[in-house]
């Protein structure tokens, strides 16, 4: 027996959690910290030096904006979308489907929720069409054609390399 | 690669806060990089061209008056006369000056023509210090003033004047200190 590979192992979750939390302080320091850069600028203001202090106000202010902008989007946003997306799986009735595996070029953009992709399985009674995590759609490629999938709401949670004499449907 | 990409995805984001955060930084340093009227003293240059911070700075380096924490200097033109929009000094032309003193009595203060100066005078009084002589081509602060137009062969006069509502000098009613008139005579005497 292969073993069943998680996507959305407990630990895993945790690790992210704490990252994002992490992410989302040093966020908020930089932040003020940037706050804190401009107010020392703006008080040392004089004639001589004003257009100066305005472009450094505007520099340091902007690039602090891109960086949460930044972080803020592709870090502690979307490890947030994971989690809800994890935690609505978890207690959702698991099922199980084993065939061969095809990923397709369809991306699945939900709303406030993390991407998806979709993927086909051909069992033995027919073609099924599943949703996988974006990301985590490469690893279901490199792991080879005939898998077993489970499966929570349409959503692959976990999958297994399938024996070979192994060729029909579960569910 | 990725990072790329992530970035084009948000740039709307991007070119959203640069624009949104320099208007507004913008506009606090319009607060910032000012002060009351009673602290400033404002001079208005009707030339052609104008260097309003190169003689700001340099005004304020050959003289800051006492309680004057800034020299400001603007551009001006006759249709800013009588506004809200004034100056303690005005540096304008002659035909500009005789126009106001005609046409808006009360918008400048008659000065003491100091010794060894010329002035605009009419009526028995004198109403500017002539700061740009025509004949000589000479005038103040020419660095940073530009007196003459390239298109115009006429050359006209310039004259200092003072506003007759200045808080800065002494001659008007109610006036505070006479940092006004400091400041002209360190106009004057710049580069001449």
């Amino acid at each position: 027996m292969h073993p069943i590979v998680e996507l959305y192992p407990p630990e895993r979750l945790e690790r992210l959690e704490r990252r994002r939390k992490r992410v989302r302080l040093l966020l908020i320091l930089l932040a003020a910290a940037a706050l804190a850069v401009c107010v020392v600028l703006t008080c040392r203001v004089n004639t001589r030096n004003i257009y100066d202090m305005l472009l450094a106000c505007i520099c340091v202010s902007v690039g602090t904006a891109w960086i949460i902008i930044y972080f803020g989007i592709y870090t502690v946003r979307d490890a947030g979308r994971e989690l809800e997306h994890a935690r609505h799986l978890a207690d959702g009735p698991r099922e199980s489907v084993t065939g061969k595996v095809t990923l397709l070029n369809q991306k699945v953009r939900v709303r406030n929720s993390i991407t998806l992709r979709k993927l086909q399985v051909e069992t033995a009674k027919g073609t099924v069409t599943l949703n996988i995590h974006m990301d985590k759609a490469e690893a279901l490629r490199r792991a080879g054609e005939r898998l077993t999938l489970y499966t929570v709401h349409g959503y692959v949670t976990a999958w297994q390399q399938a024996e070979q004499e192994a060729g029909h449907a579960d569910s | 690669m990725r990072i790329l990409k992530n970035i084009w995805a948000q740039l709307h984001r991007f070119v959203f806060w640069a624009l949104i955060l320099s208007v507004l930084w913008g506009w606090i340093y319009t607060f910032v990089g000012d002060t009351s009227r009673e602290k400033k003293v404002i001079l208005c240059v009707d030339a052609y061209a104008l260097d309003q911070r190169g003689l700001g700075l340099r005004l304020e380096e050959e003289c800051l008056p006492a309680g004057i924490k800034m020299i400001q200097v603007r551009s001006f033109g006759y249709s800013f006369l009588g506004t809200e929009l004034v100056g303690d000094l005005y540096l304008m032309k002659a035909s500009l000056l005789e126009s106001t003193v005609i046409d808006t009595p009360g918008t400048l203060a008659p000065l003491t023509l100091p010794e060894g100066m010329q002035g605009y005078e009419r009526e028995g009084q004198c109403w500017g210090i002539l700061a740009f002589d025509p004949e000589t081509q000479r005038g103040p602060a020419m660095r940073y003033i530009q007196y003459t137009g390239l298109s115009e062969p006429e050359r006209e006069a310039y004259y200092l004047c003072v506003d007759a509502g200045s808080p800065h000098f002494s001659g008007n009613e109610g006036a505070a200190d006479n940092a006004a008139w400091e400041v002209a005579l360190a106009l004057l005497s710049i580069d001449k």
